[in-house]
């Protein structure tokens, strides 16, 4: 067994848990792969409750899609050190959690998850940056040293724990273990 | 108010009906990603032969080198003034209005994940983002095919 066996196996389950993100153009590239919870597929599919969430998703659902087009991706792994990166790696290292930043327009979101092999992110949960959206009770997530942050960490462990089992997420400092091509570290 | 995303996200074009406001959120943020490709390869490409530092960008577009890194690290609210500004830096040119049809684009088959994951035992499946129907439905189809490899896609 392999994790290629276990994300299959979630894959083909019923109820599913695991989702594969499409391209929404066919005729765009994809060199990479993004799979979603739940929580993270219910937010780019709808249905929203207010037009603010709507437009984000729509936003955020774009952001998400350079991922697996094999766009050039900025890589962050000191937390903290670099705002304006794509990815970030989120303290403590050691748990080999990362974010996706889509900034525009604010509330910025960010999107947490791990690497389950390279080229392949597996996204986890999402929250509002600075302030809540219309339409979501999610909290923001806050200043950096925040229990929100602290508690979407320890969600995206248990959510990966329950899904992979004793499979590890990929860790370490080198980009091209997460990523193959078009990676950036800055 | 209650509304979701279409299967397809050229649906609407299609069909001439107006588009929905999350597909004209995601075509905003698709083109200011594409303008930030565009111009983040352009200063990759003089960096790596050696001939452009962020520095020296800053330099010539009469900006801080910490915010030459931050336009270069994400398009946050880039504008096309911004995009101007790098792009007369880094190569000395001038972005020009293009535009190409959604509709009628061939597709490219090729799925990253399909090739990396295990052969199927049973039959496939494959896994489409579903409009949610207005009573509710669930927003996933699954479609059985019978005696074929694995389709993701």
């Amino acid at each position: 067994m392999s994790i290629h066996d276990e994300i299959k196996a979630r894959l083909d389950e019923r109820p599913q848990r695991l989702f594969l993100l499409e391209r929404s153009l066919k005729s765009d590239p994809e060199s990479r792969s993004m799979l979603l919870s739940e929580e993270v597929k219910a937010f780019l599919n709808g249905p929203w409750t207010h037009q603010d969430l709507q437009y984000r998703a729509g936003r955020l659902r774009a952001d998400l899609e350079e991922f697996i087009k094999g766009e050039e991706i900025t890589l962050c792994f000191t937390p903290f050190a670099a705002k304006s990166a794509y990815m970030g790696r989120l303290c403590p290292v050691q748990d080999s959690v990362w974010d996706i930043r889509s900034r525009d327009p604010s509330p910025a979101l960010r999107v947490v998850g791990m690497f389950a092999a390279t080229d392949l992110f597996v996204a986890l949960r999402w929250g509002p940056r600075s302030r809540r959206i219309r339409g979501t009770t999610k909290p923001p997530l806050g200043s950096r040293d925040s229990r929100e942050w602290r508690d979407i960490i320890i969600q995206c462990k248990t959510d990966w724990r329950n899904l992979f089992h004793s499979y590890l997420p990929v860790s370490g400092d080198r980009a091209n273990d997460y990523i193959s091509e078009s990676v950036h570290v800055v | 108010m209650t509304t979701s995303q279409n299967q397809s996200m050229l649906s609407e074009l299609e069909a001439g009906l107006p588009v929905p406001l999350e597909k004209r959120a995601y075509f905003h943020a698709r083109v200011l990603n594409a303008f930030y490709q565009f111009v983040l390869k352009k200063f990759l490409e003089e960096e790596k032969a050696g001939r452009l530092t962020r520095a020296e960008l800053a330099r010539r577009i009469g900006r801080k080198p910490e915010v030459v890194s931050r336009l270069l690290g994400a398009p946050g609210n880039w504008t096309l003034e911004t995009a101007t500004d790098l792009l007369l830096g880094i190569k000395g040119e001038e972005l020009k209005p293009a535009s190409s049809a959604l509709l009628g684009r061939a597709p490219r088959n090729f799925n990253h994940l399909r090739d990396h994951l295990p052969p199927s035992t049973n039959s496939s499946s494959e896994v489409k983002f579903q409009q949610h129907p207005p009573d509710g439905a669930p927003q996933i189809q699954i479609l059985k095919e019978a005696g074929t490899g694995p389709r993701l896609s």
